[in-house]
């Protein structure tokens, strides 16, 4: 209390009665804000802060897919309910102006489930978690990186950070909150990985880029593997609205390790072209990508999408396959307060082992934003797997569903209409 | 128990004199920095509402608004504006009066408190304390005059002299340009700065450079 009465006392000299009462009044009132926010143990310091995004649904949602007789088949997660999608939240920490920190947690509902996993001598099924009560909603670490911004042309972090061509599309598509953009949906690209992250501007956001040395298995999979993987993006702003990008990636996905790294392997690589407009109002986008020996089928007769194409086991190698797929988005803002929006998506999955296996994927919606924070939208989304199934990485609570039909003659149809929230702080 | 007594008796000017707090602009600026969890930003406040106060009388006059939370009509068209909400429609500001001197705000606003790590090397201009806002000042008004563009984030130049950081991603910050007119609002803690087209763009005020 010293340090404030000096000043204030100097000051009361020139003031009215009336004034030094209200100084008197205000040191008081401080004193007791002060003592309030120490009670309540919610000072952070003056260089950290919290923050929360939020990203939820309450839809009906119809799954249906062929049997191999042909008939229609409800499927999970057919019905009707609430999903939260995303629920990050964000500390921030500035060390000086050079280094920070940030950690942001995610979660997802989990339930016991197993996987394959390759071996020297074969394959064996392993437990990936366990939850005894039958599942539980888990907290993980989506990002958590120390920032070294060394210049603008150079900006290191290390740890758990976006991935490079992820976070392009999302910045340009906007709307991150209805659903996933295309490579993150089908399983070829991860929002955020473990490792060495080197990002760039130059002019006025004439050229940036990002290089990223990582794991590869995904910000939910830090184990350490036999190589690093690498994905790298550069974009290029040659007039104000328009942003054309070019990316790539190379690796193993996380799955090579020392038990198999002498089997016959592949390596994936996907390359990555995106070019975007984004003027009075409207938001247009066309990416295309390549995604080589991801994943294949397990048999023509079911083309059942997800069987690693990396390693297989000592004995069988991988088969070669790679998937093609363009996405484009068109969004108009009315104002600042109504947008309507709409996105496309075409993919051919197999495109080597079986060129008919398609998604195709579309979304219609309104969007409506009461205040700045908050998001509200009306979406429809349809979704069509043909000539085989895919597991896709979307609709409820984080997980992931099969669409298609039970052989590679079948197809799976997924609709969902609903509101869609988006809450950030 | 010097200090209970101290605590009724602030309590009693308190009530007694909000008639006179609701008039005075001074007082109004003081017990804002009374609000100031931040010792030194507390400080710093006081200091500066006095100091604008002092300065006043030895030139003679009373200006009503002098050591008042941020209402700055900082000059060039910008100007912060009472507390609306709502449409988030920007305009440009009516005619500018001289800039006065105010002080610092009693939070932090925004989601981040951080000079921009990458600003050092960068044209960003220090920031005038004066700028930043206060509880009371939920929506501002300025011009773009430039834009620093960093790796996953932008910095806003307004003519206000304010500088607003990008803290979260938006492809609304990609529409903003130099000469636009923006308005910032505050909203369930977080400041949005949106522009003539395009979503808003979640920022945080730039710490000023000493």
């Amino acid at each position: 209390m010293a340090s404030l009465t000096s000043p204030v006392a100097r000051a009361a000299a020139y003031l009215p009665a009336t004034r030094k009462t209200l100084i008197t009044a205000a040191v008081l009132a401080s004193c007791v804000a002060a003592s309030t926010a120490s009670a309540a143990g919610v000072d952070v310091g003056a260089n950290t802060t919290v923050g929360g995004e939020l990203m939820a649904d309450f839809s009906h949602i119809q799954l249906q897919n062929e049997s191999a007789s042909g008939q229609r088949v409800d499927t999970a997660p057919t019905g009707n309910g609430f999903d939260i999608k995303r629920l990050y939240l964000i500390v921030d920490h500035k060390f000086s102006d050079v280094w920070a920190a940030d950690l942001t947690t995610d979660a997802q509902f989990s339930t016991a489930s197993t996987t394959t996993v390759t071996t020297p001598t074969g394959t064996t099924t392993a437990l990936t978690n366990q939850n005894t009560s039958g599942g539980a909603t888990e907290v993980m670490i989506k990002r958590f990186y120390l920032e070294g911004a060394f210049n603008k042309l150079f900006v290191l972090r290390i740890g758990s950070y976006n991935m490079p061509w992820t976070a392009v599309v999302e910045s340009n598509y906007g709307y991150r909150y209805i659903d996933k953009v295309t490579t993150d949906r089908l399983g070829f690209a991860n929002t955020a990985d473990w490792g060495l992250h080197a990002s760039g501007v130059y002019g006025a956001n004439l050229v940036n880029y990002q290089l990223s040395v990582v794991n590869g298995g995904g910000y939910k999979n830090p184990t350490r593997t036999k190589d690093v993987d690498v994905e790298g993006r550069v974009a290029v702003n040659p007039i104000q609205w328009l942003t054309v990008a070019g990316g790539f990636y190379t690796g193993h996905l996380g799955q090579i390790t020392a038990a198999n790294e002498n089997f016959p392997k592949n390596t994936a690589t996907r390359y990555d072209v995106l070019a975007a407009v984004n003027i009075i109002g409207i938001h247009a986008g066309i990416e295309w990508f390549q995604a080589k020996n991801y994943k294949t089928i397990n048999t023509l007769g079911a083309s059942a999408y997800g069987t690693s194409a990396i390693v297989n086991t000592a004995l069988v190698g991988p088969v070669d396959d790679k998937a093609i797929g363009i996405s484009t988005w068109l969004s108009y803002d009315f104002n600042s307060q109504w947008q309507a929006f709409s996105r496309y998506d075409n993919t051919k999955l197999s495109a080597d082992v079986n060129p008919n296996l398609r998604d195709e994927y579309f979304i219609l919606g309104g969007a409506y934003k009461p205040i700045k924070p908050l998001d509200i939208a009306l979406v429809y989304k349809n979704e069509k797997v043909e000539h085989g199934s895919a597991a896709i990485s979307g609709a409820n609570a984080n997980g992931s569903y099969t669409i298609g039909g039970a052989t590679s003659s079948r197809y799976g149809r997924f609709s969902e209409y609903g509101v869609y929230a988006h809450y950030k702080f | 128990m010097r200090l209970p007594r101290l605590c009724v008796l602030g309590a009693v000017v308190w009530t007694t004199a909000a008639p006179v707090w609701a008039a005075d602009s001074f007082a109004a600026g003081v017990l804002t920095c009374a609000a100031e969890a931040d010792r030194d930003r507390r400080l710093d406040c006081y200091d500066r509402a006095v100091a604008n106060y002092t300065a006043g009388l030895t030139a003679g006059k009373r200006n009503p608004s002098a050591g008042a939370a941020p209402v700055a009509d900082t000059g060039a068209g910008a100007t912060t504006a009472p507390a609306s909400r709502g449409s988030g429609a920007s305009r440009p500001s009516g005619p500018s009066a001289p800039a006065e001197p105010t002080p610092p705000p009693p939070a932090r606003p925004g989601r981040l408190d951080t000079s921009d790590p990458a600003a050092a090397g960068s044209n960003a201009a220090p920031v005038d304390a004066a700028a930043k806002p206060a509880p009371s000042n939920r929506h501002f008004f300025g011009r773009i005059v430039s834009v620093d563009y960093f790796p996953d984030y932008v910095v806003v130049h307004l003519d206000n002299e304010q500088v607003w950081k990008q803290v979260s991603e938006s492809p609304g910050a990609a529409a903003l340009h130099t000469g636009d007119p923006v308005t910032i609002d505050k909203s369930f803690g977080s400041y949005w700065l949106a522009g003539p087209k395009g979503e808003a763009v979640q920022v945080q005020l730039e710490t000023p450079k000493h």
